[in-house]
């Protein structure tokens, strides 16, 4: 069997998916892909339903439509993971380890921390992500760390092209 | 987690084994939840607007945004 190229697909990814108009194709495309495994922390989970209940806050959504996104978010990931088309990972103590090594060395949150040592312990070929988080990542983690970041506005043929997919 | 017994076919186990030779599955439970899992999405989608992604991001699409993406989690860290 081919050995599929890992993509691990950031929260912001994964919000992508549901909520932005903008980098849903490339999100669609790789979790559809059989070339691709895809795959993210558990702990994206929580950033998702974060991200509802801060629209909430903001009364950018009201509390039904903000049920219902929940409800529809935690049945489709759960489709996904059944399907294999997506993995969530623990957060191990190696990652929170080596999570802890990047906050000082890029000066990340801890969020982009654990999905960055999530990505590298798991040995991913790079990151998905939405370009405003791309703008908050420091250029040189693809060059230290071995790991492409793909920003979710990147066209489907340019990111199969980089990925010779 | 609690075990059920499911009654199958010889046909319907066969299908099932060829999923799982295929890679699709890991294991007859795996296969069987995947539709365990249709069958939730649809129950619930019969309570929600929506039931596709798609249909999910037209929705929101045509509400005004107060915030980009979520990177304005961010700003309540610091």
């Amino acid at each position: 069997m081919m050995k599929k190229i890992k993509v691990y697909l950031e929260s912001s990814a994964l919000w992508n998916l549901y909520y932005e108009e903008e980098g849903a194709t490339l999100v669609e495309f790789c979790l559809d892909a059989s070339e691709l495994n895809c795959f993210s922390s558990i702990w994206s989970l929580l950033e998702l339903h974060r991200g509802i209940q801060k629209r909430q806050n903001q009364q950018e959504l009201d509390q039904a439509e903000a049920t219902n996104l929940r409800m529809f978010v935690d049945t489709d990931l759960q489709l996904l993971i059944v399907k294999k088309k997506l993995s969530l990972l623990q957060v191990s103590e190696d990652v929170v380890n080596k999570a802890k090594q990047y906050i000082p060395r890029y000066n990340l949150f801890a969020s982009d921390a654990l999905h960055l040592a999530t990505a590298v312990v798991r040995t991913s070929s790079g990151l998905l992500v939405d370009d405003y988080h791309f703008e908050r990542l420091d250029a040189s983690i693809e060059e230290k760390e071995g790991l492409k970041i793909w920003p979710t506005s990147l066209e489907v043929d340019a990111f199969r092209a980089a990925l010779r997919i | 987690m609690d075990v059920a017994s499911v009654r199958v076919t010889k046909e319907e186990k066969e299908f099932i084994d060829r999923l799982i030779a295929e890679g699709k599955y890991s294991s007859v439970s795996e296969a069987l939840k995947a539709g365990l899992y249709e069958l939730m999405r649809e129950y619930r989608s019969s309570n929600l607007p929506w039931s596709t992604r798609a249909e999910v991001r037209r929705y929101f699409a045509q509400k005004g945004r107060t915030l980009k993406g979520l990177e304005a989690l961010h700003d309540e860290e610091d």
